[in-house]
């Protein structure tokens, strides 16, 4: 460098700058954990182009790119670059430790076509560095994951995930997970693969999630020499859970194997102890899902998301002791949490829904902590979401009737009442004495509920029912302000809706518990309904697209 | 109060709870016991000074991050590049000053304030080609042409995806 060139450096302030707080400044930009557009969550700056422009600006910018190897490591983009620039990024990476993929289920790397596997062969060649490794795979590699990766050490790896898109189950692995070393271990995500769940190597997990390792076709796919082709039965999750009391969230959705239980079998098991859970999730048959609920001791504040159907079995004995478990569950709940929320669900295809999750549907794209962090931000009770589905609509409003029975400990503070029952759930026993019948009686006790939510149809048939079921001395829903119809279609041609709300609001009047607000989310309404309810109603209308509203917003009964 | 001297002989008063949010500070003020004796700090001039007190002012009472929060690699990996609007603003000085205070912080160990410069230089960074890089900070580009066009041709394959 001449003199002339050392002057002109020397007037630049960076230059002041020692090494470590110049590879500090890059290590900040080369974190995954950056900002995101609102709109499209994409990063707002590629991390793998400003280290390249970082490390060509200058002869000393350019060797503390090089003396920091965790840069090198952070930007590669597994999805996006070429398998060679990856082999190149993971050898400039030297030791530093290696993330494929996020540490969610949701953020997993997609191998998908040919170009994966020599990315696979890098990995593998530096798989010592493994901190993270998140895949969703086709069913080629899987081979080639088991002998390269799950075959051997892992020394540094905390947070496994694999997610093969082939059908069950020629994906297993039958020999000890990592050699049984794995010593940070703690994350492990399986869908649509097995492995030999009993290793050492899964004893310290705090997480543990499998999924879909259950098909129809199980049966023909069996072999005797074979055991690990078949799910885990209850019994065999009893035993492997048994050894991980470190967990804090497990998932075992569509994983456990049938089991025709007898008295002696049930005698047999063992229940075990898993202090540290913090969110259960089961998807299975009832029977399965209340035997291994049954026998699995959870604190009081965890979680719980149940998928349950017993669409191959009876009702009888598995129903009792769901609701027997429900009923221990509640007990732990306090006694008087302010401003609880319940979604009460009957759904046509014999459905329930039934719990206090402000989500709906089948897939929650969030992690489990951030759905019990997002849960405790609107409750004090723990989360309890139901999904069960029924052989018969008769067992289904018989269920539906007991849960809301079981809850009703809970309804003198419950402020939002989410109540959805399709047309076939809504006879009283007055319609058809012969029938299973819905029973309004229970709504007496929702004597907070500040806001309602009725869907599409179910105003025609449930507001009514309201009215007819209240008596000159108890109102039902005495407090309710808010009434939330989503759905509702008030331009048909009868305009049935619009005066059968027309009709509750005047009674609600006539009684002396007016609703201030109506909420039409999603529906079907013009302006000269809208002015004519509000004005012959004597309501404030709102309407709104269909999307998810704050519990704050509901439970204070509207702005 | 706790007197501070600066490197061009300026003396500060100060409160204790302010002045120990630098570690450098807390550590010499645990040392020499309660004492009236002025802390030279010859690494810090009189406007930077002003400025790191102005930060410690603000910040007064807040928890300080533990002495091994940086060791953390979960820490690390969660930290972000934004920066609080008061701290955006506070450090919204000329290049000079901005590399005097994180110099400043290095030594006098805040780490916060270090972080907020760091964070600063960061974001001045992000997004930028090597030439806009160094007009921004005044760099030389003092590769040879053999090794500028050894890099160019690494970086397109880079992007050879």
């Amino acid at each position: 460098m001449s003199s002339e060139d050392g002057a002109f450096v020397s007037s630049s302030p960076i230059a002041l700058l020692p090494d470590e707080l110049l590879g500090a400044i890059f290590l900040l930009n080369s974190l995954k954990v950056q900002e995101v557009d609102d709109n499209t969550d994409a990063p707002l700056h590629d991390r793998h182009a400003t280290l390249l422009a970082t490390s060509a600006v200058c002869k000393r910018w350019r060797e503390v790119a090089f003396s920091y190897p965790v840069l090198w490591g952070n930007v590669i983009d597994f999805e996006k670059h070429s398998d060679k620039w990856i082999e190149e990024l993971l050898r400039r990476s030297k030791s530093s430790l290696i993330d494929v993929g996020e540490q969610s289920a949701f953020k997993a790397i997609h191998l998908r076509n040919p170009k994966s596997r020599p990315i696979l062969q890098s990995l593998a060649r530096d798989r010592s560095k493994l901190r993270t490794l998140s895949l969703n795979i086709r069913i080629s590699p899987f081979d080639y994951i088991c002998q390269n990766f799950l075959q051997h050490p892992a020394p540094n790896l905390e947070y496994f995930n694999l997610i093969t898109s082939s059908p069950f189950p020629e994906f297993l692995h039958p020999d000890p997970l990592f050699m049984d070393q794995a010593p940070r271990l703690r994350e492990f995500h399986l869908q649509r693969c097995l492995v030999d769940f009993r290793s050492v190597a899964l004893h310290h997990l705090t997480s543990l999630s499998v999924m879909d390792i259950i098909s129809p076709g199980i049966l023909s796919f069996r072999r005797p020499n074979h055991p690990l082709k078949v799910a885990p039965t209850v019994r065999g999750w009893l035993e492997i859970l048994k050894d991980i009391p470190s967990l804090q969230y497990l998932t075992l959705h569509n994983a456990i194997t049938r089991t025709d239980f007898d008295r002696d079998t049930l005698s047999s098991l063992k229940g075990i102890d898993l202090p540290n859970l913090i969110f259960l999730t089961i998807g299975a048959e009832l029977q399965d899902g209340a035997v291994f609920l049954n026998h699995v001791s959870i604190p009081g504040a965890c979680g719980i998301r149940l998928r349950l159907n017993c669409q191959r079995s009876s009702l009888g004995k598995s129903g009792e002791d769901l609701l027997t478990y429900l009923g221990q569950r509640l007990s732990h709940w306090p006694h008087d949490s302010p401003d609880r929320y319940l979604q009460a669900k009957a759904l046509s295809g014999s459905r329930i829904h039934f719990g206090n999750s402000h989500r709906v549907g089948y897939v929650w794209d969030m992690t489990e902590p951030d759905v019990i962090a997002d849960h405790k931000r609107s409750s004090s009770d723990p989360l309890t979401w139901l999904v069960l589905s029924f052989n018969t609509s008769e067992d289904t409003l018989g269920f539906f009737d007991k849960l809301l029975s079981l809850y009703q400990p809970t309804y003198a503070t419950t402020t939002v009442l989410v109540l959805w029952l399709d047309e076939e759930f809504a006879r009283t026993s007055n319609n058809d004495p012969a029938l299973p019948a819905f029973d309004v009686q229970v709504l007496h006790s929702f004597t907070s509920v500040k806001a309602l939510n009725l869907l599409e149809r179910s105003p025609l048939y449930l507001l009514p029912l309201f009215q007819s079921a209240s008596s000159a001395t108890s109102t039902i829903l005495p407090s309710l302000r808010s009434l939330r119809l989503t759905k509702t279609n008030f331009e048909d041609e009868q305009r049935a809706a619009y005066f059968t709300v027309l009709a509750f609001l005047f009674w609600r009047t006539h009684v002396q518990a007016p609703v201030a607000e109506l909420q039409v989310i999603d529906g079907k309404i013009n302006a000269e309904t809208v002015d004519s309810l509000e004005r012959n109603g004597n309501v404030k209308i709102m309407q709104a697209p269909l999307q998810y509203i704050p519990v704050d917003y509901l439970s204070d009964g509207g702005p | 109060m706790v007197l501070l001297v600066t490197s061009d002989n300026e003396q500060f008063n100060a409160d204790k709870d302010v002045v120990e949010r630098s570690v450098l500070i807390k550590n010499m003020l645990e040392d020499v016991g309660e004492s009236d004796q002025p802390i030279p700090l010859p690494n810090v001039s009189s406007s930077v000074l002003k400025k790191v007190l102005e930060y410690c002012e603000h910040h007064r009472g807040e928890p300080l991050p533990s002495a091994d929060a940086d060791q953390s690699q979960d820490e690390t990996r969660k930290r972000t590049t934004d920066i609080s609007e008061w701290d955006q603003k506070f450090i919204t000085v000329d290049q000079e000053m901005l590399f005097e205070i994180i110099l400043a912080a290095n030594y006098l160990d805040i780490k916060s304030l270090l972080d907020v410069g760091c964070k600063t230089v960061a974001n001045m960074i992000k997004g930028k080609t090597p030439e806009e890089i160094r007009k921004l900070f005044n760099i030389v580009n003092d590769f040879t042409p053999e090794e500028e066009a050894q890099i160019k041709k690494e970086n397109e394959w880079a992007e050879d995806r």
